[in-house]
């Protein structure tokens, strides 16, 4: 009991406070010797990705234990003056979650295109509250708290490969093309492409991720070197 | 034999004192004539007894004669208070002296002391009894003079003592303990007697145990010289068969002794369990005997165990490992001659003679240290197992309190600082590491990665020694390391395929992992001649008809089922990605093999290799693993498969390893370093042989030198490179018409400039058919990064 007592002291809050904050720069520091110094392997990414996330819902989760530790001082007066503050900064801290969770989101990052009501361009920035996007009219901020309410497709995005469609006419079988795809290294070979009837003789749906660093360009260009035709959208060869 | 001497005297029934005092005379006589110290050893045991004998029947008879209250005569005087306590004193001297005169018999026995020594001290033992006797006899005549002096004053002698109580019958019995004592002397020395032989016999046998190892290492010397000196004297290839039967005839004469352990303790513990508890007399002190009580068997189990078996286990380590050094060295030059009659070249020659050399040089070493061991165990044995030790003041048979605790202390502490030096060195290593990511920018990634492959290529001065690495076909079978689980896995497989089940087997690793090695091994080693080595552009022959392969796997297939009649061959298909052209697709091909082998595997065993990788791209587009019923993967070798395969190849080099600071590496030393290149490359054994010869570096005498690897390869290639990385991983190799082909007219734009610059910093080695392929020496790294990109999963 003796540990938790202290707590209900302003010495005890700031130790808590200390505490946070140091569990807080240890996450940090771990993050920072692994990206630079251990060899660069796959266990080690997939590491710093997860204590990324961690690092994203602890902040919050300090936060919550520090204010408890004031309340916890006075618990009257002081539950009085949060509940003041909360109601009153009810929409940003509302705003700072909704972040906080679009942010864990693995296909959001810096660069990406997102599309969503009233909005699409290229992530600038992400900041605490919202987020920089980069539109035709211009830098537009916005909140995560819209963004979440709307919902959001990332078009595509630098470092994670996405799935793309591409319609296609051609006489060959389906098969083939498959096999013809198959040896293509600007396909990642680990999500393969798959190819639905369209709903016109002769036209293929072809569903695919590229590898990053080649453009739907580059494969446009090796189908039509093996007389496919393609088409972005729906009504190919027309 | 034990002599009574407790027995009364029955020589005369005359027992005045008179008589008494004739036969000291008489004794005292007979001791002077005495001149070895077993007789008077004897003498002592017999006529002094008989003589103590007398004294108390005479004794005991005046003691009855006081009884029935006869006239008190002088002799009673004599025995009973005048000349008891004397005589106490010269049978107690007379115990003394037996007991001295009988441990130094026991130390002559063990050789301790010399017979001349002995005879000194018989003479002394002799004369101080002489002397005694002359003291008692004085000490009677001084009682006749009191006797005389009391008859002049018309006194009764036994006036003197008339208000004493008799003390005949306290002294009776303290003469009769002597006399006891005496033949308790008597009767401990022949147990000793026993103990020491037992001694004898255990230090015979060890000495004959260890007389023989050095023996051997002698002989093995002679046959050393012997080969060295008709390898000086071959001038010609033909006369190297001659000297390899006589290395086999130098192998086949030296044994490896085994456990020798074993033998020596169960033969000991028999001799041993003659020992029992014993009590020992081991000295007087004043009126007492000093018995010591001694658990021979225990104590001597302990000595052999904590002082002389460390020192021989020791020795036969050493001869253990003398043996089979030269057992390993002798069939490595006999592998190298094999070698040298192959090459043709006598060249190497004159290495090998050098290293006969050293090799008697370690060998005359061993034999030195060998030689000083003994001399350890012959001083033990000679000065500590002793039976006579007994009689010292000190411990018996003690063992020193230090020598069951060193090894205590140097084991235990011994871990915590080498685990202390664990922890410093991880840290340090992270914090170099930390800095060195740290103080470089991205900008030098490159160079550095240069420098890396610049560091781990093949450096001319070191051929000699790398080639023994990384030559993938050098080899021959005595450089092969047998992969036991595999191979009995495969072994099942093939004896399912002898009773008609159809069979199959596919082997899949990375790059380097030894899956032709594995294949052919397996082939060789069960099919003998009836292997088909199906191969690109080459020409097969099968049951004398040859035919040509292209790149088509189908036909390929199509014209070996045709030519094979009579026999069950074995079909080897190595690396399955080589068999594409524009013409045959790989999945073509793979699709003719998977037919191939669910129709035909039940006479033709068909052995397949391909990439991990490869094998999951294939298996998304046909059911192509499924085709195979038996499935190998060689990823892993074992660590201590790995650390055999280096030092096999070590070994035939005949060189000296050393570390940086040119001290030689100990095979502890190098099995460590063995272990941690096999965790650094995922114990892929080709990459841990190839770290090794990299990592290793000749100097100028007969050194090599290991130094670890001081550069990392970094990723510093764009996400186009990365694609073409992975097509050439995945597919062996690539050429720029095969990559225009799968980008048409956009490979100009950015693939082209990839591809040269991978070319340009020999990521890419263009092949003598004009193909690209991966360099070897980076295609962990290459590995990691592809999978660090998430390319590869």
């Amino acid at each position: 009991m003796g540990s938790i007592t202290t707590f209900y002291t302003w010495h005890g809050l700031v130790y808590l406070f200390l505490g946070l904050l140091a569990v807080y720069g240890v996450i940090k520091v771990i993050i920072n010797i692994i990206e630079n110094s251990t060899k660069k392997n796959l266990a080690s990414k997939r590491f710093i990705f997860w204590l990324r996330n961690n690092l994203f819902f602890y902040t919050p989760l300090a936060v919550i234990i520090f204010t408890l530790g004031f309340i916890s001082i006075n618990y009257i007066t002081h539950s009085i003056l949060v509940l003041i503050i909360g109601v009153f900064g009810f929409p940003y801290i509302r705003n700072y979650l909704s972040g906080i969770i679009f942010k864990s989101n693995p296909i959001v990052s810096k660069g990406a295109l997102i599309k969503a009501e009233n909005l699409d361009g290229e992530i600038n920035n992400l900041m605490i509250l919202g987020m920089i996007v980069n539109t035709e009219s211009g830098e537009q901020y916005v909140s995560y708290r819209n963004i979440e309410e709307s919902g959001f497709t990332i078009n595509s995005n630098k470092s994670s490969a996405l799935r793309q469609t591409i319609y296609l006419n051609t006489s060959l079988g389906k098969e083939t093309i498959l096999d013809l795809l198959f040896d293509n290294p600007i396909l990642n070979f680990d999500e393969n492409p798959t190819l639905k009837e369209g709903t016109e003789a002769d036209t293929l749906i072809l569903k695919y991720t590229l590898e990053s660093g080649a453009t739907t360009a580059d494969l446009i260009s090796f189908l039509n070197a093996h007389e496919i035709e393609t088409s972005l959208t729906r009504k190919a060869n027309q | 034999m034990i002599t009574k001497v407790l027995e009364p005297s029955e020589v005369t029934s005359d027992y005045s004192f008179k008589n008494f005092e004739k036969e000291l005379g008489e004794y005292k006589e007979q001791l002077d004539a005495i001149a070895d110290s077993e007789i008077l050893k004897r003498f002592i045991l017999l006529e002094f007894s008989e003589l103590a004998n007398f004294y108390i029947t005479a004794s005991n008879k005046e003691l009855l004669e006081e009884a029935s209250k006869k006239k008190k005569s002088p002799d009673r005087y004599l025995f009973h208070y005048a000349l008891s306590k004397p005589l106490k004193d010269l049978m107690l001297l007379h115990r003394d002296v037996l007991l001295q005169l009988q441990i130094a018999n026991h130390k002559v026995d063990e050789l301790v002391v010399s017979k001349e020594e002995r005879n000194a001290h018989f003479l002394e033992s002799k004369s101080i009894l002489q002397q005694a006797l002359f003291a008692f006899q004085k000490s009677i005549e001084q009682e006749y003079r009191t006797i005389a002096r009391f008859a002049k004053s018309g006194k009764e002698i036994s006036k003197k003592v008339i208000h004493h109580r008799n003390p005949w019958e306290v002294y009776r019995e303290q003469f009769e303990k002597i006399l006891e004592q005496l033949q308790i002397i008597e009767t401990s020395s022949l147990t000793f007697q026993k103990v020491i032989e037992v001694f004898y016999s255990i230090k015979d046998y060890t000495k004959l145990s260890y007389q023989e190892s050095l023996e051997q290492s002698e002989n093995s010397i002679k046959a050393i010289g012997q080969i060295s000196e008709s390898l000086q004297g071959i001038n010609d290839n033909e006369q190297i068969p001659l000297v390899i039967s006589k290395i086999d005839a130098a192998v086949n004469t030296i044994e490896t002794p085994g456990r020798q352990l074993e033998g020596f303790s169960e033969l000991l513990e028999e001799k041993i369990k003659a020992l029992t508890v014993l009590n020992f007399p081991t000295a007087t002190n004043q009126g007492m005997l000093l018995i010591r009580k001694v658990d021979l068997n225990k104590t001597v189990k302990k000595w052999l165990d904590y002082e002389l078996l460390p020192y021989l286990i020791d020795l036969w380590d050493n001869q253990n490992n003398l043996a089979s050094f030269y057992n390993h060295s002798l069939s490595n030059l006999k592998s190298s001659l094999k070698l040298i009659k192959t090459n043709k070249s006598l060249a190497p020659l004159s290495s090998q003679v050098l290293t006969l050399k050293e090799i008697e040089n370690t060998i005359e070493l061993n034999i030195y240290k060998q030689k000083q061991l003994v001399k350890e165990v012959e001083n033990k044995l000679d000065h500590q197992l002793l039976a006579t030790n007994i009689y010292g003041s000190e411990e018996f048979l003690e063992v020193s309190f230090q020598s069951s605790l060193t090894q205590y202390t140097s084991e235990s502490s011994g871990l915590l600082i080498d685990w202390f030096n664990k922890l410093k060195d991880t840290f340090n290593k992270l914090n170099s590491s930390y800095e060195k990511s740290i103080s470089s920018g991205p900008d030098n990634l490159m160079e550095k990665s240069v420098n890396c492959i610049n560091f781990r290529m093949v450096k001319e001065e070191n051929a000699h020694y790398d080639t023994l690495f990384l030559n993938k076909n050098f080899i021959g079978d005595l450089f092969i390391v047998t992969r036991e689980e595999e191979e009995a896995k495969m072994q099942s497989c093939y004896k399912d395929w002898q009773n008609g089940f159809n069979k199959s087997a596919l082997i899949t690793g990375n790059n380097l992992s030894g899956k032709s090695t594995f294949m052919e091994d397996f082939a060789k080693k069960n099919f003998g001649k009836d292997i088909i080595l199906l191969q690109t552009d080459s020409t097969i022959t099968i049951e004398g008809r040859k035919f040509k392969t292209t790149k088509n796997l189908k036909e390929a297939l199509q014209e070996a089922n045709k030519n094979i009649y009579n026999s069950k061959p074995v079909l080897v298909i190595d690396d399955l990605e080589y068999w594409r052209s524009e013409d045959s697709s790989l999945l073509n091909n793979v699709r003719a093999l998977v037919n191939f082998v669910l129709s035909e595997s039940d006479r033709i065993f068909v052995m397949v290799s391909t990439s991990k990788a490869m094998q999951k791209h294939l298996d998304q587009r046909l059911p192509f693993t499924n085709a195979f019923t038996t499935r190998l993967d060689l990823n892993k070798t074992k660590e201590e498969e790995i650390f055999k395969a280096v030092l096999i190849r070590h070994g035939a080099s005949h060189k000296k390893l050393v570390n940086k600071d040119r001290h030689v590496m100990s095979t502890k030393q190098i099995e460590h370093k063995v272990e941690e290149l096999a965790s650094q490359f995922d114990h892929n054994i080709g990459e841990v042989l190839q770290a090794w010869a990299y990592s290793t570096k000749m100097t100028e005498n007969n050194l090599v030198v290991f130094e670890e690897t001081e550069c990392d390869f970094e990723d510093f290639f764009t996400s186009e490179e990365v694609i073409i990385l992975k097509y050439v991983y995945l597919y062996k190799y690539v050429n720029e018409v095969l990559l225009k082909s799968f980008l048409g007219k956009r490979y100009n734009l950015n693939f082209d400039s990839g591809i040269k610059r991978l070319i340009n910093t020999k990521v890419l080695w263009r092949n003598s058919s004009g193909n690209l392929i991966l360099n070897r020496v980076i295609t962990s790294d290459i590995h990691e990064i592809l999978k660090y990109r998430g390319t590869l999963n």
